[in-house]
């Protein structure tokens, strides 16, 4: 069952890479590359944190926004339901790359991304609670407004 | 420790309630192969694992599986919220509405409650960790014939398939750190803490 892609994971980009690191892919789902895909990584050339890479996207299936009324937050760059979506986008990539390090601990360029996916996550975050509240109660506020918001099985930041 | 996120893993918003489909669902919640089941096999394993790989990916599954006993039971709440009880009895949910109304149990489609004899851990890190791929194959199973019960309702398929995905992911990192504990254990020197042996063969505490 076990599927093995050796690839060159140089990125040539400065940052500390393993030339030689191998990266195995596999879900057991005959798609090796469905991790990759689902995080944006791009199985060839750079994909490194010293490039600007969109947002990755978690695998949605038929999913759509219904609720979506950019015209309720004017100022804002992204929408309340845009930024929550890009949150989980980013734990999503988080989760994947933290798991997959787990069993590939020096796989640079997985790392790197972890690096990057990761500081992205905890800036939006932290745009995002400065402006609807805190996604944790870890975040300092000078109104208790954890409970204000409804919470995720009741729709709140569903 | 953990601290709660206050944000799903995979975004749900059913709009149609629908108590038969919850029925069968809840036992991904509380069922034999459910998350719940799931999150406490891993978390109790990762104590035992004689490699920094295994109690890594140990615990962070099982972290992520409690994320998804949130999400499982986001969508029975959803579908079966707001439904008049005689909605409810004529989706076969009569029994449950009696002992739960409709709270989210855990319990499998069956009507059986959770029971810890669902998980193991066994003392052996070689076969807690088969009983763990195992496992996620017979999660993904499950799932799979969810979604054949759940053709109709797109809000319900979506995150079936989200979390079908997951345990596909994760038979594939078990199976890694399975590779990785089999090589320590075959290395010419192995030192391994089993607290009970250790005391014995120390004649101190014996």
């Amino acid at each position: 069952m076990l599927l093995e892609n050796n690839e060159n994971r140089n990125c040539g980009c400065g940052c500390p890479m393993n030339n030689n690191s191998n990266m195995i892919i596999n879900n057991g789902d005959q798609n090796p590359m469905a991790m990759s895909a689902a995080i944006g990584m791009n199985t060839d050339g750079c994909n490194c944190c010293c490039e600007k890479k969109p947002t990755p996207s978690i695998p949605m299936y038929h999913y759509h926004f219904t609720n979506v009324e950019p015209e309720e937050c004017p100022v804002q760059e992204e929408t309340r339901e845009e930024m929550l979506q890009n949150i989980r986008c980013l734990s999503f990539a988080v989760v994947e790359l933290a798991e997959y390090l787990d069993t590939h601990v020096d796989d640079e360029k997985a790392l790197c991304l972890h690096r990057e996916y990761a500081t992205r996550l905890h800036d939006l975050k932290e745009k995002y609670q400065k402006i609807y509240g805190p996604l944790t109660f870890n975040f300092p506020c000078n109104k208790w407004r954890w409970i204000e918001e409804p919470w995720p099985w009741e729709r709140g930041n569903f | 420790m953990w601290t709660y996120n206050k944000v799903l893993q995979y975004p749900i918003n059913i709009k149609c309630p629908n108590p038969r489909l919850a029925k069968f669902i809840i036992s991904q919640y509380g069922g034999p192969d459910g998350e719940l089941a799931a999150s406490l096999r891993y978390l109790s394993q990762r104590f035992g694992m004689p490699d920094q790989n295994a109690k890594a990916i140990l615990n962070d599954v099982g972290t992520e599986e409690l994320a998804h006993l949130e999400m499982v039971g986001t969508i029975v709440h959803q579908l079966t919220d707001g439904v008049c009880p005689e909605e409810i009895e004529k989706a076969g949910l009569g029994a449950y509405y009696t002992d739960h109304g409709v709270d989210v149990y855990p319990q499998s489609a069956a009507g059986t409650p959770f029971t810890a004899a669902y998980i193991a851990a066994k003392g052996d890190p070689i076969a807690n960790l088969q009983e763990d791929l195992a496992a996620e194959q017979k999660a993904r199973a499950t799932y799979e014939k969810l979604i054949d019960l759940c053709k109709d309702d797109p809000d319900v398929l979506d995150p079936l398939r989200f979390l079908r995905q997951r345990e596909v992911v994760h038979f594939q990192r078990f199976g890694e750190a399975l590779r990785g504990v089999q090589d320590k254990l075959a290395e010419k020197k192995f030192y391994m803490a089993n607290c009970s042996k250790k005391m014995c063969n120390d004649n101190n505490n014996c």
